[in-house]
């Protein structure tokens, strides 16, 4: 089954006969270029076709085999960087994909199953439509005949002509060597940077939030360049005529696959690109707005939020913390603990928050050294951005509360070997062991005095274990009001660094630039069909945030988090791991330099 | 000329499908006339001497009060008690008759309850006294009747240990807390064990000899402590228990038992595992 | 004209087992000689509500408080309302239960007899009179089955155990044995290629309990490993003995020798057992073993021991007993049943046919229709009067039980009378039966 492919501009404001004139590839529908006075009509070759004549009322008659179903379509605007396309098209990129399909099953594969003939040739004849003005503007030039203003404009050959007498003096190449080297170097060390921080040995990007934001100025840095080579490429490809023109002299057959595959490339593989590098330029340039505005905040009220996170930080890092321990140390809530371990546990807690509170704490929120830090804080966000000083926030809260986490992990600790041991001894009270090699539990004859330690010491487990479990669940609770707020702070910094600006206000603009798909719909007259493009929908702009959110929610929130918790196992986030779905707009390795500098080289000969 | 009935599921035979067995119905007729009449009973003797030995272990878990109540009321000295018990339960021990327990092993049971007897006495210092004697007493309730229901003695000892934890928490000094465990082990797990030992090779003069002991132990406490009138209600409910208690049993057993060998018919079969 | 019948028990499909395959094949040919069935069960998860199986067979999923796996938690008046709806909606004539330790069958005996229905109930398996388990349940029977119109029994050792525990006559209890359907039991079309003559394969499926002697296997296996060379073993099955017969397998190092397959899925059953030659029972306590006509109906030679209705189940040439529930006496069974097969003193190709022409559904459904018949022209007409009823309830038991009785009993009616007023028989609509073209 075909179809042919109408634009819209064509179907009105005709008053005589006219010869329909249809491009159609190897496998293609027709697609119609051209309506041609009947009278004006000599002869065309191939790829051009005579389809059919259209009457005065702007009736078509079919000169083709069967009665053939119209799609009206509205030609999308090359310069204007618009273009159908069959899949929604890639925020992220296509090597990222997997990664992100991997982590969130649900997102399957769409097309791929209905991959048949048929819808090859939709994807070839969409791929033809979105050149269509090339084709059409290469089609007037073969014949000139038909058309009478197919010539340049004078200014426009002038600029042309002026462009290439300016890139040929020594001032241009002067200044073009300059820029590559500045470049390189520039791409050299944020790589270096970038590679420091993620060395195997100590992964700074897994321990400090700071660290994490670094890396990713540094990525983008990194990628820059190549993502502007490819969009530049693109742009010098535009310029240039289809090729059929250029090498007539090949064989008939060579030159008819040029002719048609050749343009048909180009515009869905780079405007991605495109969308993405301003994304991110964009991103920069708000987050520093931004960091500004705040910078500048915090500057004026520096000693009234110096005065205020003093009281606070003192409050909730040493007083709180410092009562709560005494407080469990002592029949809390009129529960009988074993009075013994609680005072020892509780000693040993007040020692730890004593000696952090006085080697550092109290140094670090003493109110002037609150304040230097708030001075500390607000150059840097006018400077770097406001998620540079979200990031060290994150990162001084972390360090911190870091007793904190010392508790939890210490008390985490002593109630799963606790657990574990109570659970051996329990299995020895049915008769019963573990067999490890075989992981299950095997039936076992134990000796009298066996049974009479393994009584005892259950016996006395079983009477401390309230108490150490009264204290592993009160810093657990701490713990997670703490990274809670870490979280809170570093999904923050994750939207001020990933959110899809450019590509939503791109969708308020101009919806055809950033296609999600297609959708054809039956018009009134049997036979007839509108093409139209539907915009990417905003829940696929957002999905890297969906799976993050999955993530989050399964890293926090869910069942076997609980059960990890309620065994004793430390939960422990990775934070790379998690936010590495963020990074989807940047490739997995960075670019060597040397690589960077052949192809700038490249480029400019 | 019917063919007679088979007692057959796969044979189809022309009967009706309710029609019964005649040798069942025999079976059932002698069944009805035999729980009519009165059915021959277990005898007294051996009846008596279940409730003789229950009783016995009774008294042995009231050693375990007696001995706490020495030390925690009268301020006993733990030393001689437990010193003279220990001794004698090694001599046992040692005997080649009764090697329950090796001799190295024992040694480290000790060892370690004398490591652990201060942690014993602090498990539950902060619990309240009344508290402790309610836990306790159930303590014991539960120990006795997993005694006689679990044929398995892990449990009990659990239940021993967790009561002799309870108790020890209120005892005044670390070396009590040590003797008192010790005591307690002594007393209600090796004591019983090595009696059972001696029932089965059927010495019975060494188990009257602990059972009078026992006995002896138990009333002259009760006098001691409380005087001549528990006592007396004491030695009045061991009678009732051992002498009039089995007589009931036996009445019942006598009117009121349904057994027959045709009830047991339907019983899993028990395995035997030669 | 046939009988309106509503199957009730807690146990059926998803459910997969003896008892609901024979409530699933009897409703299905009872349906096929003109009957109209329904089966009343308990909710499985989400499966509530009204399904249709094959043929039009209509099954309530009585959306019901689940105690434990298969049984409802006995509530004995809750149910009232839904199964009279029930009842009354399908226009039921006869109402038949199953299963003893089942409280949605027993509690809808005693509503279908308030209501003045004739009830049915079949019994499965066997119980003892020892255990307190055992004596809650012959108690609970004996409540239920007092105004019963007829009981059936699935052997006749079955049925002597059912006239003790719930003081029955004998002559009002009717034995109509399992059967099965030998179309999907045959045995393995390709001839046996037996790596030698002498070469055996003894296979064991069963759940892995203790009464379903699971500790003579543990230890009969490897003692007939160490006696013939030649014979395999393979024990489909799972359950709390599982890890014996594991560690059994490791001690004697019989990895290559005994298969252990774990659970098999029914539809699989038959290609476990073609693979063996002779099928292997110890259970210690059995009412019918349907397990063993399957085995025969493969083709296999069945060696057991014989407890309960086992001995009535198969004729002697298909069967190898062992004299007691012993180690020794399965060990001797088992080799002797070897040996015949080594010397081909018996041919087991036959069984298939046999055991067809013995066992059959339509058989079991003919002589169930003939109980139904039964209860129709032999009874008066104050049958189901509630002055006889608990005139009944009174006389049978205890002189405390009797009370409870009859306490039980005035509340049903009561109850009755309140759902008649609440709920009047004409408001609920009558279900349309599922269309049958006989020809």
């Amino acid at each position: 089954m075909k179809y042919i492919y109408w634009p819209t501009h064509l179907s009105h404001g005709i008053n005589e006969r006219a010869v329909v004139v249809a491009l159609k590839g190897q496998e293609t529908d027709w697609i119609v270029l051209s309506l041609i006075p009947e009278l004006a009509f000599d002869h065309i070759a191939y790829p051009y076709f005579r389809i059919g004549i259209v009457d005065e009322f702007g009736n078509y008659t079919t000169e083709l085999k069967g009665d053939l179903p119209i799609i009206e379509f509205r030609p999308p605007k090359l310069n204007m960087m618009q273009f159908f396309s069959i899949e929604p098209i890639p925020l992220i990129l296509p090597e990222k994909d997997s990664d992100i399909a991997n982590l969130n099953e649900s997102s399957g594969v769409i097309l791929s199953t209905f991959e048949t003939t048929h819808c090859t040739a939709f994807r070839k004849s969409v791929s033809l439509i979105n050149l269509y003005y090339k084709h059409e503007h290469s089609f007037r030039l073969q014949y000139p005949a038909y058309d009478g203003f197919a010539k340049q404009t004078i200014i426009k050959a002038a600029f042309v002509r002026s462009k290439e007498y300016f890139k040929s003096t020594l001032m241009y190449h002067f200044i073009c060597h300059s820029i590559i080297y500045i470049v390189v170097s520039i791409q050299f060390v944020a790589n270096g940077i970038s590679g420091l921080l993620n060395c195997s040995i100590i992964p700074f990007v897994n321990l400090s939030a700071t660290a994490q934001q670094i890396d990713l100025r540094c990525q983008q840095l990194c990628y820059f360049p190549v993502q502007y080579l490819r969009i530049s490429k693109n742009i010098s490809f535009n310029k240039m005529q289809p090729r059929h023109k250029i090498k007539g002299n090949l064989p008939a057959n060579h030159k008819r696959r040029d002719s048609v595959s050749k343009i048909k490339e180009f515009p869905c593989e780079y405007y991605p690109d495109y969308i993405r590098l301003y994304n991110t330029l964009w991103l920069i340039v708000n987050d520093i707005c931004f960091g500004l505005t705040i910078g500048t905040l915090l500057q004026e009220n520096s000693k009234a939020i110096g005065r205020f996170l003093h009281n606070i930080l003192e409050q909730y890092f040493y007083k709180l913390l410092h009562s709560i321990t005494i407080f469990l140390g002592d029949n809390p809530f009129g529960i009988k603990l074993n009075g013994e371990l609680a005072k020892f546990l509780s000693e040993l807690f007040l020692w730890i928050i004593d000696f952090s509170y006085h080697t550092f704490i109290r140094d670090i929120i003493s109110q002037e050294n609150i304040e230097w830090l708030i001075k500390i804080f607000s150059c840097s966000s006018c400077m770097l951005g406001v998620t540079f000083t979200l990031s060290l926030i994150a990162d001084m809260l972390s360090f911190l509360s870091m007793h904190i986490s010392l508790f939890y992990f210490i008390s985490a600790k002593i109630y799963h070997w606790q657990l574990h041991v109570m659970i051996a001894l329990f299995h020895l009270f049915c008769g019963k062991k573990k067999n490890v090699l075989r992981n299950r539990i095997d039936a076992n004859m134990f000796q009298l005095d066996q049974l009479l330690m393994g009584t005892l010491f259950f016996t006395i487990l079983v009477f401390l274990f309230p108490t150490v479990s009264v204290f592993y669940v009160s810093y657990t609770l701490l713990w997670m009001v703490i990274v809670i707020l870490e979280v809170i702070l570093e999904s923050l910094m994750a939207s001020l660094n990933h959110f899809p600006l450019f590509a939503l206000l791109l969708r308020l603009k101009d919806p055809s630039r950033i296609p999600g798909g297609v959708s054809v719909y039956a018009q009134k007259s049997p036979g007839k069909f509108v093409l139209n493009n539907s915009p990417l929908t905003v829940r696929r702009m957002f999905k890297p945030y969906i799976v993050l959110m999955g993530i989050m929610a399964d890293t926090y929130f869910s069942s076997t988090t609980v059960r990890q918790v309620l065994v004793g196992k430390p939960i422990v986030v990775r934070r790379n791991r998690m936010y590495q779905v963020l990074y989807s707009a940047l490739p997995r390795k960075p670019i060597s330099a040397q690589d960077l500098w052949d192809t700038l080289k490249k480029a400019m000969a | 000329m019917r063919h007679p009935w088979q007692r057959l599921l796969w044979l189809k035979q022309n009967y009706p499908d309710n029609y019964t067995d005649p040798a069942f119905l025999r079976e059932l007729e002698n069944f009805k006339k035999n729980q009519l009449k009165p059915h021959i009973t277990s005898s007294y003797a051996q009846v008596a001497f279940d409730f003789l030995l229950f009783y016995h272990r009774l008294l042995n878990t009231a050693l375990t009060y007696v001995i706490f109540s020495l030390f925690y009321y009268y301020h006993y000295d733990p030393f001689i008690l437990t010193g003279s018990l220990t001794t004698l339960a090694f001599i046992i021990a040692s005997c080649p008759w009764f090697r329950t327990i090796e001799f190295k092993s024992s040694l480290i049971i000790i060892f370690t309850m004398l490591t652990l007897s201060p942690v014993l006495k602090s498990l539950s210092r902060t619990t309240s006294s009344d508290s402790i004697w309610t836990l306790s007493c159930w303590l014991t309730v539960f120990y006795l009747l997993s005694v006689y229901l679990q044929e398995s003695s892990i449990i009990s000892t659990n239940l021993l240990v967790a009561n002799v934890a309870v108790l020890s928490s209120r005892l005044n000094s670390t070396t009590d807390v040590f003797c008192f465990v010790l005591i307690c082990i002594e007393v209600n797990i090796l004591l019983p064990y090595f009696e059972h030992n001696l029932l089965m090779r059927k010495l019975y003069v060494p188990c009257m000899v602990s059972f009078l002991m026992n006995n002896v132990v138990i009333y002259s406490f009760v006098t001691y402590s409380m005087g001549w009138k528990y006592t007396t209600l004491l030695i009045f409910f061991t009678v009732i228990f051992v002498v009039v208690l089995p007589r009931y049993f036996i009445l019942w057993q006598r009117w009121y038992h349904r057994g027959d060998e045709l009830l047991g018919t339907w019983d899993a079969k028990k395995p035997v595992l030669d | 004209m046939g009988y309106h019948v509503a199957m009730v028990c807690d146990m059926f499909y998803p459910q997969l087992g003896g008892v609901e395959f024979h409530i699933y094949h009897l409703s299905q040919k009872l349906i096929n000689l003109g009957h109209s069935v329904v089966v009343i069960a308990h909710a499985y998860d989400d499966r509530t509500g009204v399904r249709y199986l094959t043929n039009g067979l209509k099954v309530y999923y009585v959306p019901y408080l689940v105690l434990y796996r298969g049984t409802t938690f006995p509530s004995v008046f809750s149910s009232f309302p839904i199964i009279r709806n029930i009842l009354i909606r399908e226009q039921i004539q006869i109402v038949h239960s199953h299963v003893s330790v089942s409280s949605l069958a027993h509690e809808s005996i005693l509503h279908a007899n308030t209501m003045g229905l004739k009830t049915v109930f079949t019994d499965h398996s066997l119980y003892g009179f020892d255990s307190v388990g055992s004596i809650l349940v012959n108690k609970l029977l004996k409540f239920t089955l007092t105004n019963i119109d007829a009981v059936i029994c699935v052997s006749n050792t079955c049925k002597e155990n059912m006239v003790l525990r719930a003081d029955l006559l004998p002559s009002s209890i009717s034995v109509i044995p399992n059967a099965v359907v030998s179309r999907d039991f045959r045995p393995s079309s390709i001839e046996k290629c037996r790596k030698s003559a002498r070469k055996i394969t003894i296979v064991v499926i069963c759940r892995l309990f203790p009464n379903k002697g699971a500790d003579l296997l543990t230890r009969m296996i490897p003692r007939i490993c160490g006696l013939d060379e030649d014979v395999d073993f393979i024990i489909a099955g799972d359950g709390p003995k599982f890890v014996d017969f594991q560690q059994m397998i490791e001690t004697h190092r019989l990895q290559e020798r005994v298969q252990l397959i774990g659970a098999v899925q029914h539809e699989k059953v038959r290609d476990v057992m073609c693979r063996g030659d002779i099928y292997l029972h110890a259970s210690l306590t059995e009412a019918f073993g349907t397990v063993l006509v399957e085995a025969a109906s493969c083709g296999l030679l069945i060696v057991t021991t014989k407890v309960g209705g086992i001995a009535e189940v198969l004729p002697e040439h298909m069967t190898v007993f062992a004299e007691n529930t012993s180690v020794s006496g399965l060990v001797n069974a088992t080799m002797k049943a070897i040996g015949l097969l080594q010397r081909s003193a018996i041919n087991t190709s036959t069984f298939h046919a046999e055991v067809s022409r013995m066992y059959d559904w339509i058989n079991v459904a003919e002589r169930t229709i003939n109980v139904y018949d039964s209860l129709f022209i032999e009874r008066s007409e104050n049958d189901k009067d509630w002055i006889v009823m608990l005139r009944r309830f009174y006389e049978r038991d205890g002189p405390w039980a009797r009370l409870l009785y009859v306490l039980c009993a005035v509340v049903e009616y009561m109850i009755y009378l309140l759902l008649e007023w609440w709920f009047p028989r004409d408001e609920i609509d009558t279900a349309r039966k599922w269309p049958h073209d006989r020809d």
